[in-house]
């Protein structure tokens, strides 16, 4: 788990929206897999599902019809079973038939999720994936990243500006400010580096990571 | 890859209640204009026979027949139906960035150009089935109702009576005709689509330009009938009339499965293809280009 940390108007939103070639970069290659994306975009995108911003879906369409979108956007046959499968990892089964237009924000978020999850991606990109969610929307989809972790071995970067969420989550952390990126740690090796701070503000763990990305950029 | 795209933006446009507003409208004004000639038909024919009283012998009722119903349907409503297509085509992109979906298509394995040429494949498809249940109405639905005679087409100062034998070709003729045109609106409307974050912009910039040049066209200003009317789209949309335009022979009598002026029917055509591919290349260039920012 790839935490992608940075104010807002830092760049996050930016940087995700270059990784999925919504926009181009102005300079500067990027890779995954080994690869240039922008010599081998489709085969690349096509290992990857993500979620930016606030998820928008069509409001005419129900769960179900999304995911059979999704699916053949993959360049995969829509499968029924498949569907049911991850709407009930991220609890819509019940509600598979009915129009997005009827769902709540937090369902919305969560259908995302099974659309980002529907070709079996490599990597998943979350960008915000809690925003705009209530307390237990928020735990919901915590709980959801990590199972995608630890149990389907996905490798998951999700970018916020919630320094609490990424410290729960991460394994890894990246900052930036104002477009630059000014440390790229573990959160192992970034805990050790923030109690050496000396910081007063560092009275227990769930404060390392605040301490130290205060300190990062100069506030 | 092209065919699953195609299949996912028919799914989404005939998924969207918003899509049947326009066969709805269709349906209603083919009935409304089928019942008011069906009323008030004779005075109607009697509006272009006056005119010719002299040589007119054919009896207002034998006039009034499916064909000619179905003739006038079309001059009626064909000048309106952009309107309907504006309003699916000039959604394509503006209305996605709109809703914020924009963003989930583009992050997809497929390339923007599939992606565009996809949309305006599905566009073209609903003009076609726009089309086809036009000619339902129009034709089948004034041929059960007004019954099958020989076709009188009048023009400002003659007249063309074509043989009900010769007929069902030009009408045949007439909508490919018009749905070339209808596609060049609706890449028209694409390409505006493309450079728009809401929906009503393209669909309203689309109808005003139509209208503009429609104008522009019935003013018959000399120094616009020299300079943009033989290129202008308004005028070769109306070319669908050229197939119900016939030769006669020295006796003046129309010659079976002719056609007037076949060469500037041809020549509207591929005007109108000429405009539809420039409109979609526009459309892909500006797509392939666009930082998708909303």
């Amino acid at each position: 788990m790839y935490g992608f940390l940075g104010q807002n108007g830092a760049g996050k939103s930016t940087t995700i929206r270059m990784l999925l070639t919504l926009i181009k970069p102005t300079a500067g290659e990027i890779t995954f897999f080994g690869n240039s994306l922008e010599q081998h975009r489709s085969a690349i995108l096509s290992q990857i599902g993500a979620i930016v911003e606030k998820p928008d879906l069509y409001k005419y369409l129900t769960a179900q019809e999304h995911l059979n979108l999704f699916a053949r956007f993959g360049g995969r046959r829509p499968n029924h079973n498949r569907n049911n499968d991850l709407l009930q990892q991220v609890g819509l089964l019940e509600r598979a038939n009915s129009r997005v237009g009827t769902y709540s924000q937090g369902m919305r978020q969560r259908l995302a999720l099974a659309c980002a999850l529907v070709n079996d991606p490599k990597l998943l990109i979350l960008d915000e994936p809690t925003n705009g969610l209530d307390p237990q929307g928020i735990a919901d989809m915590r709980q959801l990243i990590r199972l995608l972790c630890k149990e389907q071995g996905k490798t998951v970067i999700v970018s916020s500006h919630l320094l609490s969420e990424i410290e729960m989550i991460a394994d890894r952390v990246l900052i930036i400010h104002k477009g630059k990126k000014v440390a790229e740690e573990s959160m192992q090796s970034l805990t050790e580096k923030a109690s050496q701070l000396k910081l007063q503000a560092v009275p227990e763990k769930r404060y390392v990571l605040e301490a130290y990305f205060l300190s990062l950029t100069g506030q | 890859m092209f065919t699953s795209i195609l299949y996912i933006e028919l799914f989404k446009i005939f998924r969207r209640p918003r899509t049947y507003i326009a066969f709805g409208a269709i349906a209603l004004i083919v009935l409304l204009v089928q019942f008011a000639l069906r009323v008030n038909g004779t005075e109607f024919i009697r509006f272009f026979t006056d005119s010719q009283a002299d040589t007119f012998e054919i009896p207002e009722q034998q006039i009034l027949n499916g064909y000619f119903v179905c003739v006038a349907i079309l001059h009626l409503i064909l000048i309106h139906v952009p309107l309907l297509v504006a309003l699916i085509a000039g959604d394509m992109i503006a209305g996605e960035a709109q809703s914020g979906t924009l963003r989930m298509l583009a992050s997809q394995p497929t390339s923007r150009t599939t992606l565009i040429l996809a949309k305006f494949s599905a566009s073209t498809v609903y003009v076609v089935l726009l089309l086809l249940w036009m000619a339902l109405f129009a034709l089948f639905g004034s041929l059960l109702l007004f019954g099958q005679e020989d076709l009188v087409v009048f023009r400002e100062t003659d007249l063309h009576i074509i043989s009900q034998h010769d007929v069902l070709w030009r009408f045949i003729g007439a909508f490919i005709y018009a749905a070339l045109a209808l596609t060049m609106i609706a890449s028209m409307a694409l390409f505006l689509s493309v450079y728009a974050e809401n929906a009503l912009g393209p669909i309203v910039a689309t109808v005003c330009i139509v209208i503009v040049f429609t104008i522009i066209q019935q003013l018959q200003v000399p120094v616009f009938e020299q300079t943009i009317n033989p290129w202008s789209f308004t005028t070769h949309m109306l070319g669908w009339k050229g197939f119900f335009y016939v030769e006669k022979n020295a006796e003046g009598v129309t010659i079976d499965g002719s056609i007037e002026n076949p060469v500037a029917l041809l020549k509207s055509g591929v005007i109108l293809v000429g405009y539809t591919l420039f409109f979609v290349s526009l459309s892909v260039i500006g797509y392939r280009k666009k930082d998708i920012l909303c």
